[in-house]
């Protein structure tokens, strides 16, 4: 893991748009306007 | 991640949503979504785009799989916190969710992240993550 490359406290975090299980696309920028989103990576099943 | 889910709503009250990103599609997620009682998006980064974008891949593993890592993301799209995983800096839901509301009040956070040991939410997870994995896959990988 490359440390440096991970977005920082203070910095912007990149945009994405991914579809989720269901198949609908969740958007970085629609999920913060509420005011925050916590987002959780995790390894998953592989 | 059930953890996350029981805190669906505290995490909602205090202004933040909740997702959570894997290289699983949507076939892989969306039984652990089920079996789990997920309340909150799975999302599959099949390409693995945006976890390399996030600089978290980790390639060493069956071709290429997310480290763990939360952050809290706020409406300017700005990193108010960050949890690695692999660091020292891991962090548990209820912590999470303390942020994330001195966060909502204007606050800067007095919650710090403990040390390594202490993080049921993830504990529960990787447990619950490798009992699937061993339980329904074949151990030969």
């Amino acid at each position: 893991m490359d440390e440096r490359q991970i977005p920082p406290v203070g910095e912007k975090a990149p945009e994405f748009a991914l579809a989720d299980s269901t198949g609908v696309v969740r958007r970085l920028d629609d999920l913060v306007a509420g005011g925050m989103c916590v987002v959780v990576f995790y390894r998953g099943h592989w | 991640m059930a953890d996350y889910s029981e805190h669906l709503e505290d995490f909602r009250a205090a202004g933040a949503e909740l997702v959570a990103i894997s290289v699983d599609d949507a076939a892989r997620a969306e039984p652990v979504r089920d079996e789990l009682g997920i309340k909150f998006p799975l999302l599959c980064d099949t390409g693995r785009e945006v976890v390399k974008k996030y600089g978290l891949l980790n390639s060493g593993e069956k071709g290429g799989i997310a480290f763990p890592a939360s952050f809290v993301i706020d409406r300017e799209r700005i990193v108010r916190f960050r949890a690695l995983e692999d660091v020292a800096s891991r962090i548990s839901v209820d912590q999470l969710l303390e942020l994330v509301r001195e966060l909502g009040r204007g606050v800067e956070p007095q919650t710090k992240p403990r040390k390594r040991g202490v993080f049921p939410g993830l504990m529960f997870l990787r447990a619950t993550m490798n009992a699937m994995r061993h339980g329904v896959r074949s151990p030969i990988k």
